[in-house]
């Protein structure tokens, strides 16, 4: 169809202007792009186009009687941002605001303009010239003359207005009802999901704060392990003496590598909160360092990055917990991912643990006799005491739990531990003289031996405290977890001989009120929350005899 | 160290061999030269006859890597031989290249 005469004069002026608008194009995209990048916002999407010709004569044939030249016509060149979140639509809008001169008159936020049957879930408009301070030409001042158009809405708003833009129903009027209802409530879903986003986005920016202050306080055995807590706490460069430390030794110097992927690792270690790194660093300190010392002190390399203090911490941590070559091998598959250097990886790294007796000796000064003082005091606490309808001394099934543990781990304080396990619980012992004598780390694990109250209410029944303890050791550390095993198989392997010699007539010695199905759930339960020590031969007795004791067919239903 | 560019298709293989060390560290920075100005790194280092490198060698490794890193290419390490590997394991270098047989 061709045009009338005002019309075709005005297609005309459009296509000599054309590089002029080109120009406009180009200069608003890019400083859009720049404004946004500058202030550190992250958007879905900057875009930009010149109406074509096609659009453009079908715009002019429906109105073209209101325009007098192209210069009226305001989104010849139009830009549009797409961002991510409502909020962000203001600060965009903001931007705009300084950088372009807006043409008010004209600007709509066509946000305000909905009735409220009316469809749409729209977007933000400004007409807006580019200032002479922005750029200028003098060979063409309609650059700063002609106005453009600038869109700013969400992601949800842009597939709403595309969808609907599908359809091609552009007036209210033709659109059927039907559709009309369907299509509002649409928009009023996406406007609810803009908003719930939004409202997700203050929280995390709310919890990362929280986390934040957390962290700044040092209370990290309340800080549960997770991305942003871990981030927070590399933040205050939790191995800088360790590394410091290490470097000494060739006088190297530090390249300060990303840390971050070692939150998998340490949550494969059951590390659950911050409390377990930091005790990491404190524990295992001297025998990274070691480590270090007799792999460095041959050679002349003067660089190392920061992840060999985690990296050393974790082989120590390792092979004082009993976990061995196949525990190397886990970690270093998990750190450098499956390949064939990781077997000769770990026999290198396990000889040089063995030939510096980082596997024997510990990084408490006590070491040298701790276990003979241990096994010493654990006599004089148990002296004088039976164990339950045995007619022999207490202290043998202690002595029994420490040769558990030790065909599990030579660490000597996890050995004395096992020695001393039940002398809090049973005799006058406490844990303080415990930390006096034998340390923090020996002392913190009798504790979790012996605490069984764990926070249930007096009165409770026997099944309601056999659940608390059991919930407890499930969530322990792998060293508590050790000792509780020397323990409970020590019993397992007395129950197992007595069952022998017995029979059933056994259960009317515990306090258990329903005998062997009560004692069947309980061990079973405990093999399921020692689980991780599954390779151990240790446990594997264990769990031998708890299936020959407590046939399966013995647990109750109703547990 | 000899050091052999060989571009096939859109990967770069380098072979190296001999020693890495502070002697000859400037003769390999020159070398890799040409692999830093590269706008799309796609760098395979064949080690197989690599014997030996030095904090030196592992520094300029490093810059490598950043470079290939800012210009989001790939960088493999392949073959190393045991004791070099020792050297990049007890630095924690292994943690910051990509290692493969």
């Amino acid at each position: 169809m061709s045009l009338d005469l005002h019309n075709q004069m005005i297609l005309d002026e459009y296509r000599e202007q054309l590089p002029v608008f080109k120009k406009i194009q180009e200069i608003v995209e890019a400083q859009l792009r720049q404004c946004i990048a500058s202030n550190n916002l992250y958007v879905n999407a900057v875009e930009s186009r010149i109406k074509s010709e096609k659009s453009l004569t079908g715009k002019l044939q429906q109105k073209g009687h209101k325009y007098n030249s192209v210069k009226d016509i305001t989104d010849i060149v139009g830009a549009r941002v797409i961002t991510f979140y409502t909020d962000e639509v203001d600060k965009i809008a903001a931007l705009a605001d300084k950088i372009f001169e807006i043409d008010w008159a004209n600007s709509i936020d066509k946000r305000k303009m909905l009735e409220l049957d009316q469809f749409g879930y729209m977007s933000l408009h400004y007409i807006c010239r580019i200032p002479k301070t922005l750029y200028e030409d003098p060979e063409h001042p309609e650059i700063n003359d002609y106005r453009f158009e600038l869109q700013m809405r969400t992601a949800l708003q842009h597939v709403w207005a595309t969808i609907n833009h599908d359809t091609g129903y552009k007036m209210g009027v033709e659109v059927p009802w039907e559709y009309l209802r369907n299509i509002n409530r649409i928009a009023g879903m996406l406007e609810l999901a803009d908003e719930q986003f939004s409202r997700i986005r203050k929280e995390i920016i709310d919890y990362r704060r929280n986390i934040q202050s957390l962290v700044a306080s040092g209370n990290f055995d309340e800080v549960p392990l997770n991305g942003d807590t871990f981030k927070s706490f590399l933040a205050l460069n939790p191995f800088k003496r360790l590394i410091e430390k290490i470097a000494a030794i060739n006088q190297a110097e530090i390249y300060n590598d990303d840390l971050y992927h070692y939150i998998s690792i340490f949550k494969k270690m059951q590390f659950k909160t911050l409390g377990d790194v930091v005790r990491l660093i404190k524990e295992y300190s001297d025998d990274a360092y070691q480590l270090a010392l007799h792999q460095f002190a041959s050679t002349d390399l003067d660089i190392v990055a920061l992840s060999v203090a985690p990296q050393n911490l974790c082989i120590a941590h390792i092979v004082k917990n009993g976990g061995g070559e196949t525990g190397l091998k886990t970690f270093f598959d998990k750190l450098f991912g499956k390949n064939n250097y990781n077997r000769e990886r770990v026999h290198r790294v396990y000889s040089l643990c063995q030939e510096i007796n980082i596997i024997e000796s510990s990084s408490n000064d006590l070491s040298s006799n701790l276990l003979d003082r241990a096994l010493k005091f654990a006599i004089d606490a148990h002296a004088n005491t039976e164990r339950r309808g045995k007619g022999f001394p207490y202290i043998v099934h202690p002595m029994e739990a420490v040769e558990i543990v030790a065909s599990i781990t030579p660490d000597q304080e996890l050995l004395a531990a096992a020695a001393l396990h039940d002398t809090v619980e049973d005799t006058n012992v406490t844990v303080e003289q415990i930390r006096q004598e034998f340390g923090d780390r020996v002392a913190r694990i009798v504790k979790a031996e012996s605490d069984n109250q764990h926070g249930v209410p007096a009165g409770s029944t026997w099944k309601e405290r056999k659940i608390a303890a059991l919930d407890v050791l499930r969530n322990a550390s792998q060293e508590v977890k050790i000792v509780a095993l020397g323990d409970k198989l020590s019993n397992m392997r007395a129950i197992a001989r007595d069952y022998q010699k017995l029979g059933d007539k056994l259960w009317d010695r515990f306090h258990a009120p329903n005998g062997k199905a009560d004692h069947a759930w309980r061990y079973h339960e405990l093999a399921k929350a020692l689980s991780s020590l599954k390779d151990t031969d240790a446990y594997k007795e264990f769990e031998y005899l708890v299936n020959k004791t407590f046939d399966l067919t013995e647990l109750r239903i109703d547990n | 160290m000899d050091v052999t560019i060989k571009k096939e298709g859109t990967k770069t293989m380098v072979t190296l061999q001999g020693r890495l060390d502070t002697t000859n560290a400037d003769l390999f920075q020159q070398d890799i030269a040409e692999l830093m100005q590269d706008e799309h790194p796609n760098i395979e280092f064949d080690c197989t006859d690599m014997e030996y490198t030095s904090s030196q060698g592992l520094r300029l490794f490093l810059m490598l890597q950043k470079r290939v890193n800012a210009k989001k290419g790939s960088l493999v390490l392949r073959h190393m031989r045991p004791q070099v590997k020792e050297v990049f394991d007890i630095t924690g270098f292994s943690n910051i290249f990509k290692i493969e047989d």
